[in-house]
């Protein structure tokens, strides 16, 4: 029994079916196909299937129960048993199955501009799947069990009931009773299972909880509200005036505006519950985004730190622009998770960058990791070394040299020095002193035997990494001097190297005159001179254990060697590396460092303002690749499967949003009604015009208000319980963390917009009622 | 004492006369009944009476003053008993009764005390408490009542007010019209059941929205139906 005339006499009731219907669906669809097409997990769809069938299940309750007049017509004509059944279900099921179409289509539109939009050409083409079919049938057969379950009751109900043109109360059933307290119920036990298994091992119990934990929200509303209002009737001053007695007395009833706010609560606790998180994971994205590029503007240097640390100071001598990065996000056997940065720069060129992030702690101790002294180069390329020995033929014998290498007839072998050195390419040279076999040095003097030699590809700067020599020696020399270019390796300054550590084959001993040498291994070079540093300070994120050696913390410095340290102080979270790792200064680890590990990142990271001239000509330097900015991290992140879910959290939040305000229209539309014959009832005793205005105008401000506070109450609540444990992003083992504080500006913004909502739309539903309902409508006899 | 008076009232809704050239003087201390079959205009005589319908011509007016207020709502000194009750659906009977003598400007306390007096006049009084929606039709036409005569008004008018009730309740029900002539006021009285009609004093017979018949009492004073 399903006629045109029939939908357009009930067409508000049968337009918010159909918009709930149709926002359902689609929204759920929507959803579902979005998390397969980015193969992000659907579960984030279930809070807003499980509102959308209690929603659209309530909406076609109330869409059977208008009806009831024409169902008795339809009993008084003579339809008994199944038919009279579905003259009762026919229009709320024909509502719902055009409802469903259009819903799941819509849903798929959106899920392909979404996909669009947010994904762009990466992902294979969305097309309808099974999942997409289901969860619009579910949908249906939801909302359909409940019409057919209220249709049943008003279809058997006695036929006085159903022609009776008093909107009698209906009286609580066990099963309404129940379902009440199931929710609430339901809530807790979902809460602890949902905080007890954690983000990590979400189930379908924890998908559902924000619905779930919604819907309770709404049954506590409802009954604050009218618990309250109850209360302020027993207050004298309050309950004088007639206008705020009838306002407290409509609010007191069961049945009423406050009842159809269990939906409306329920669609703002989960739709608040996403966007909290949502707006929640944008910070966590943004933050990511920073750790993962480190900068505003970053430029790759394969190269290798030294090539990055010098071009940067190169192109920015006064460190106001740049500031070179080498981090080691994978560790491997050779490496731990340790980021070098050029700490004297980190405020000027990252300081603001990372302010209320994580990595913002770094900012304040940064300048513990300032090292005693700055890197050291070299710039030229000449590299000499002056010795002197009680025989310098002996000590280096051009004829001995001539004829053998190694071993003499007179037991003693040449001297050669082997020095290592870094170019500012990053490419690595070993020089060796003497270079060939036909030119030696000439004596300076008597006992004085000087050499030097070109060094290869520094004309600009070096560093010198290593220094060792091989050799025999019958009686001890004396390295008077030795320098690279306009650094002095002996005798060294601050910073500079000393010598190794006693061996059977190289002794050696720095004193006032030079470095006292003795070698009795002319087979193999053995290390001379080396870079031996203070423990150096390092930065540490919480829980990380340092690896130890002598009882020492050590740390791989860039050329992945060990190094002692001693930690400085502790920050959340580092550049690059995230939630651990280890924070040196890169001039530090620089002195004295050889190979670059392969798995390292090195960067130069730049200001967001940094002059066009600073990086033409950093890019000038050809040792920069390519080059990220932040909004290109951002973009990373978000399309990464980490972020990704965090998107349906966004739909699940605009389609709560918009299933609450078809719920407060609806119920307002329906409300609207039964209002003309009580504003005229009170009209028609005196109550003035103006008095009913008010108090409809109060009720308006007070459900707001019920919706704000109860609501914002709920919605505060839910998210301090649920948005740490939904897994609305994953980090990963290192990634940071999700900061599941709930956002207090947003939970009290969505409260009251959702609360301003109600009262608004309440306002202008009803405000008008009072002056359009006469007494005269009283007089037809209905 | 003044007079409710109807002088050549007309009532078109579109071209169709409801009432035509009605006039009348209804008299305070008399119960006068406007009798005629369905349709013939009584509810729309007593709504015009009562301020609730504007005459598309004619007064009705009452110690000189127009009954009509411009805005639908009934002056204060006038009364309903209506044939759909009118009763407040989210209310109690008390708050029923309780809220149109809060409307006069009766204290919270005092309505309430005197609400509970007239539902206990009208033999409800166990029913305060309850919400209307739960009364049975007879049970809430008695709250109506109770409403109605509680505020005292100068000009009572009913619509059927007996149609859901047993002969008992039906009778006690227009003596309580007679004792609210015999206060003064204007009663006037709509209905089908020749019973209330043949105890009023005055009666009007309405045909077809015109006045076929304006029967004056007999006499000034007329012994009490019933109780």
């Amino acid at each position: 029994m399903v006629t045109l005339r029939g939908l357009r006499a009930r067409a508000s009731q049968s337009l918010a079916l159909f918009a709930m219907g149709v926002l359902a669906v689609a929204g759920c669809v929507l959803a579902v196909s979005y998390s397969e097409a980015t193969h992000t997990s659907t579960g984030a769809a279930g809070a807003l299937l499980l509102l959308g069938a209690v929603a659209i299940a309530s909406q076609g309750a109330a869409s059977v129960r208008s009806r009831r007049a024409e169902i008795a017509l339809a009993q008084l004509r003579g339809r008994r048993g199944v038919g009279l059944l579905a003259a009762a279900v026919g229009e709320p099921a024909l509502i719902l199955v055009a409802a469903a179409a259009l819903g799941t289509v819509s849903g798929w539109l959106l899920a392909k501009a979404a996909v669009h939009r947010w994904v762009g050409s990466g992902v294979a083409a969305v097309t309808m799947t099974a999942s997409d079919w289901a969860t619009a049938v579910a949908m249906l057969l939801a909302g359909a069990l409940v019409v057919v379950a209220v249709s049943w009751r008003t279809a058997f109900e006695p036929l006085a009931g159903k022609l009776d043109a008093t909107d009698r109360p209906r009286p609580a059933t066990p099963a309404g009773t129940f379902l009440a307290v199931l929710v609430l119920v339901g809530a807790g036990v979902a809460v602890y299972q949902a905080r007890s298994l954690g983000a990590q091992r979400a189930d379908w119990v924890s998908y559902l909880s924000p619905a779930v934990v919604g819907l309770a929200a709404g049954q506590l509303a409802v009954w604050s509200v009218a618990i309250g209002a109850g209360l302020a009737l027993r207050l004298p001053r309050v309950n004088r005036g007639v206008g705020w007695f009838l306002t407290l007395r409509r609010l007191t009833r069961r049945d009423n505006t406050a009842s159809a706010l269990r939906i409306v609560v329920a669609a703002v606790v989960v739709a608040g519950l996403a966007g909290s998180g949502w707006f929640g994971s944008s910070g966590w994205r943004d933050q990511t985004a920073r750790v993962d590029i480190g900068g505003p503007l970053a430029f790759d240097v394969p190269a290798g730190g030294l090539a990055a640390y010098l071009a940067s100071h190169d192109v920015d001598p006064q460190g106001r622009w740049l500031m070179a990065i080498v981090a080691s996000p994978q560790p491997s056997g050779r490496s731990s998770r340790d980021a070098f940065v050029d700490t004297g720069r980190w405020n000027r060129v990252v300081g603001s960058f990372y302010a209320d992030t994580p990595v913002g702690g770094v900012t304040g101790q940064i300048g513990a990791l300032s090292p005693a002294s700055v890197v050291q180069y070299a710039t030229g390329d000449r590299v000499s070394v002056r010795l002197t020995a009680g025989s310098v033929r002996r000590a280096w014998p051009r004829a001995l040299l001539r004829r053998v290498s190694g071993f003499t007839p007179y037991d003693f072998a040449a001297l050669r020095f082997t020095i290592g050195y870094v170019d500012g390419r990053g490419d690595q040279h070993q020089l060796r002193l003497p270079e060939g076999q036909t030119d030696y040095p000439d004596p300076v003097r008597a006992g004085v035997v000087g050499y030097t030699a070109h060094a290869p590809a520094c004309a600009r700067r070096c560093a010198v990494t290593s220094v060792s020599v091989q050799g025999k020696t019958e009686h001890p020399l004396r390295v008077t001097e030795m320098s690279f270019g306009d650094l002095r390796l002996i005798p060294a300054g601050p910073g500079g190297p000393s010598a190794a550590a006693d061996t059977r084959a190289v002794r050696s001993e720095v004193s006032g005159n030079g470095l006292a040498l003795s070698l009795t291994d002319p087979n193999h070079a053995r290390q001379l001179l080396e870079w031996r540093p203070e423990a150096a300070p390092v930065l540490t994120t919480p829980g990380l254990r340092l690896a130890h050696s002598h009882g020492q913390p050590v740390a791989h410095g860039v050329d992945g060697a060990p190094h002692p340290v001693r930690v400085a102080g502790q920050v959340a979270a580092l550049p690059v590396l995230g939630r651990a790792g280890l924070l040196l200064d890169l001039g530090e680890a620089l002195r004295g460092a050889g190979a670059q590990i392969p798995q390292s990142q090195t960067s130069i990271l730049a200001r967001a303002d940094t002059p066009a001239s600073v990086v033409d000509r950093l890019r000038a330097t050809g040792i920069v690749e390519a080059e990220r900015t932040y909004p290109q991290a951002l973009a990373a992140v978000e399309r990464s499967t980490a972020a990704e879910g965090t998107r349906l959290f966004a739909i699940v939040a605009v389609f709560g949003l918009l299933i609450a305000a078809v719920s407060t229209a609806s119920g307002v539309l329906e409300q609207r009604r039964l209002r003309r014959d009580e504003a005229a009832s009170l009209r028609v005793v005196g109550v003035g015009t103006g008095v009913v205005a008010t108090a409809y105008r109060r009720e308006a401000f007070a459900l707001g208000a019920g919706v704000a506070v109860v609501g914002g109450l709920m919605l505060w609540l839910a998210c301090r319980l649920l948005l740490g444990v939904l897994p609305l992003v994953h980090p990963g083992e290192f990634g940071l963390l999700f900061d599941a504080a709930p956002p207090l500006t947003i939970v009290a913004g969505l409260a009251v917009a959702a609360g301003a909502f109600v009262a608004l739309t309440v306002y202008l539903g009803l405000s008008a009622v009072a002056r359009t309902s006469p007494p005269s409508l009283l007089r037809e006899d209905r | 004492m003044g007079s409710l008076t109807l002088v050549d009232v007309e009532v078109l809704v579109g071209d169709r006369p409801i009432l035509s050239e009605v006039s009348l003087e209804l008299r305070a201390g008399e119960v006068s009944a406007v009798g005629g079959p369905s349709g013939s205009g009584k509810t729309t005589l007593l709504s015009v009476a009562g301020g609730l319908l504007a005459p598309t011509r004619g007064t009705a007016s009452f110690a000189g003053r127009d009954m009509w207020g411009g805005d639908g709502d009934p002056r204060p000194e006038v009364a309903f008993v209506l044939q759909v009750y009118g009763l407040v659906p989210i209310l109690s009977a008390r708050e029923n009764v309780s809220v149109a003598l809060r409307a006069r400007g009766v204290p919270p306390d005092a309505a309430d005390e005197r609400a509970d007096a007239e539902l206990t006049r009208f033999h409800v009084g166990d029913l305060g408490d309850r919400q209307v929606e739960e009364l049975s039709g007879g049970q809430m036409q008695r709250v109506a009542c109770a409403r109605a005569f509680a505020v005292d008004a100068a000009i009572l008018l009913a619509d059927e007010p007996t149609s859901e009730l047993d002969e008992y309740n039906r009778d006690y029900v227009v003596s309580q019209l007679h004792a609210e002539a015999e206060r003064g006021a204007v009663v006037v009285v709509a209905s089908h059941d020749p019973a209330v009609v043949d105890a009023a004093d005055a009666h009007v017979l309405l045909d077809d929205g015109r006045l076929s018949d304006h029967v004056e009492p007999p006499s000034p004073a007329r012994a009490p139906v019933g109780w």
